[in-house]
């Protein structure tokens, strides 16, 4: 995160100075020892990330089998996954990650909002209100799915029961499941988008209220004027990483829906998940994989592009 | 009626005489004061009935699961007497044990290379800084087509190996930018001190940095225990011996449609919550200042 306090450019020269100093103290001409530094992660990146990718690749764009590499067929399987409902699947994947995104950064943004003022007990409420951010993502979906079930379920059996002719609603039958399982993510993802709010606000200097108050600034234009710019910057950083992370979200969807009723839940890692075992065919699960490295990789030159990393 | 409208008088005479000793800001502060805590209730409630709820299933026998009851009548520890005898003690060791591997692998690997980062420019330094994030961007499912055929091709499957190498490539890019951060917040004249006083390069790195970067390893080595302790996917594909499963699969072997035995998987849910709360408990400190350093999968 970028240090937005006006330092006349003095720690910006001392770091050039460093830099300087680095490279005359540490560094010698064709050294190899920084390649040794790192050599283990590059290894385990190659071995884990890149040959598996690269026979995706391979089967998304040939007629191979398990035993041998086949033809190269260009964009057939490509073809054959649209014929057959991959679009639904990524109409359907769009719908969760912007649902599931935009409420999980408001309720953050209001949440750390909420946490920001001094009150009685803060430090038991932000540790109880984060707890959700350490939860394994298929916990989070069990925990969702008994919240949600038709006949046991939390909402159906405690909240909704003691109402005078209440109906149970099906959660996770049709024309809800989507949201059900969104709700969840939202659980998940709103703690995180929290903590980073709540940091963001934290580094806000008290005089700018100060100052804004002098000039006569209500609440309201405070808000307006101070707090939300000063979030803009971290709210980006927030959208790019919540977008992707829950794009590829598989535990919570499969433990809770499996992809069903009818498909609605059916979300590109499941999707993926479910033509390579269930459907047993590793071409077309190749071609899905693709697509999503397709978009993976321009979120990821974006990212590179805005977050100061 | 008579009553009704006396019982609203004396409320609109409470509210009067409290307005009659407030004065407007005060008033609009209590508004604010009674308003905020609503929320901030809300919003707690939303983040632990979910937990509660495990919790007071996990209580019930399953028979009575169909009563809407809010509170647990009986304590029917039964419930985890079948949890344990179906593998949940075996399942949490797993995935303690996979979580530890995971990290002193991370760790082992992760240093140097952040290290380095840190410290040297070197020809290809931002290539290899770009993909470490792209491969961080990846969630496991991306590559699991490809991790399963290779995985088979090397005889690799239901394997520990097999598991925890991929295990530990998709926890390294987390733990190389944690680290690397706090590498360049230690000022480069200890480790010239060092240096000069007839430490080799490496031995600055081990005797001097890592030392006073010890919250900086503490955080990347939470951060990636608590993602090997979460796997899902992974365990899921690669292993096929029920003995190996970590607990996530462990409590999804459970679900069974109508059948599933509700009470004694939320027994098993606490179970699985108990360790990654504890640590999440004790820990914390290093978790928030990890997480507000940004880059931290949600």
């Amino acid at each position: 995160m970028p240090d937005q306090s006006d330092d006349g450019g003095y720690l910006r020269a001392r770091e050039r100075l460093l830099a300087g100093s680095r490279i005359t103290t540490l560094r010698e001409r064709y050294d190899l020892f920084p390649y040794v530094l790192i050599s283990g992660v590059a290894f385990l990146i190659a071995v884990v990330y890149f040959y598996p990718l690269y026979r995706t690749f391979v089967f998304a764009f040939t007629d191979s089998t398990f035993q041998e590499r086949g033809e190269f067929v260009g964009l057939q399987h490509f073809a054959e996954i649209f014929n057959n409902g991959f679009l639904e699947v990524l109409v359907t994947t769009a719908y969760w990650t912007f649902g599931a995104v935009s409420l999980a950064m408001l309720l953050g943004m209001g949440g750390a909002l909420l946490m920001n003022r001094d009150f009685w007990g803060r430090k038991y409420f932000m540790g109880m209100i984060l707890a959700p951010w350490a939860m394994p993502l298929a916990i989070a979906g069990f925990l969702w799915l008994t919240m949600f079930i038709g006949e046991y379920g939390f909402i159906n059996k405690v909240i909704l029961d003691p109402i005078p002719g209440y109906e149970p609603i099906s959660f996770l039958g049709h024309d809800h499941a989507l949201k059900s399982v969104i709700v969840a993510r939202v659980w998940k993802a709103a703690p995180f988008a929290l903590i980073i709010y709540y940091a963001r606000l934290k580094a806000i200097p008290d005089h700018y209220y100060d100052a804004a108050k002098i000039d006569g600034a209500g609440k309201w234009a405070q808000f307006r004027y101070i707090t939300l710019p000063e979030l803009r910057q971290v709210s980006v950083i927030i959208v790019i990483v919540l977008t992707v992370w829950t794009t590829l979200i598989f535990d919570i969807v499969y433990v809770m829906t499996g992809g069903g009723p009818a498909g609605q839940t059916r979300i590109l890692p499941v999707d993926i998940y479910v033509t390579m075992f269930g459907e047993a065919s590793p071409a077309l699960a190749s071609a899905k994989a693709v697509t999503a490295v397709f978009f993976l990789s321009i979120v990821t030159v974006i990212y590179w592009k805005v977050g100061d990393l | 009626m008579a009553t009704q409208s006396n019982l609203n008088d004396r409320d609109a005479s409470t509210l009067d005489r409290v307005r009659a000793r407030l004065t407007p800001d005060e008033m609009t502060s209590l508004t604010s004061v009674v308003a905020l805590w609503t929320l901030r209730i809300a919003f707690l409630l939303f983040i632990t009935v979910p937990l509660y709820n495990a919790f007071r299933m996990s209580l019930t026998p399953l028979n009575e699961l169909a009563n809407p009851v809010l509170f647990p009548r009986h304590f029917h520890v039964e419930n985890y007497v079948a949890a344990f005898d179906y593998g949940a003690l075996q399942f949490v060791i797993n995935s303690l044990a996979y979580a530890t591997a995971v990290t002193i692998l991370n760790l082992i690997v992760s240093v140097p290379a952040a290290y380095a980062l840190s410290r040297y420019d070197f020809l290809g330094k931002n290539l290899f800084m770009f993909t470490l994030l792209f491969t961080q961007m990846f969630a496991a499912i991306v590559i699991v087509p490809g991790l399963f055929i290779l995985a088979n091709e090397l005889g690799l499957r239901n394997t520990y190996v097999g598991f925890l190498l991929p295990m530990t490539a998709i926890t390294l890019a987390l733990s190389v930018w944690l680290l690397k951060g706090f590498f360049d917040s230690i000022g480069i004249e200890i480790e010239e001190a060092a240096r000069i006083d007839g430490c080799s390069r490496l031995q600055a790195l081990r005797q001097v940095i890592i030392p006073m970067s010890a919250p900086g390893v503490m955080t990347a080595g939470i951060f990636t225990f608590i993602t090997g302790y979460s796997n899902f996917v992974l365990p899921l594909i690669l292993f096929s011996d029920q003995g190996r499963y970590p607990i996530a699969v462990g409590i999804y072997t459970l679900l069974g449609g109508l059948n599933t035995p509700y009470s004694m998987m939320m027994a098993m849910t606490v179970i699985g919550i108990v360790p990654i709360m504890v640590i999440y408990a004790t820990m914390q400190r290093y978790i928030v200042e990890g997480l507000t350093s940004g880059g931290v999968k949600a």
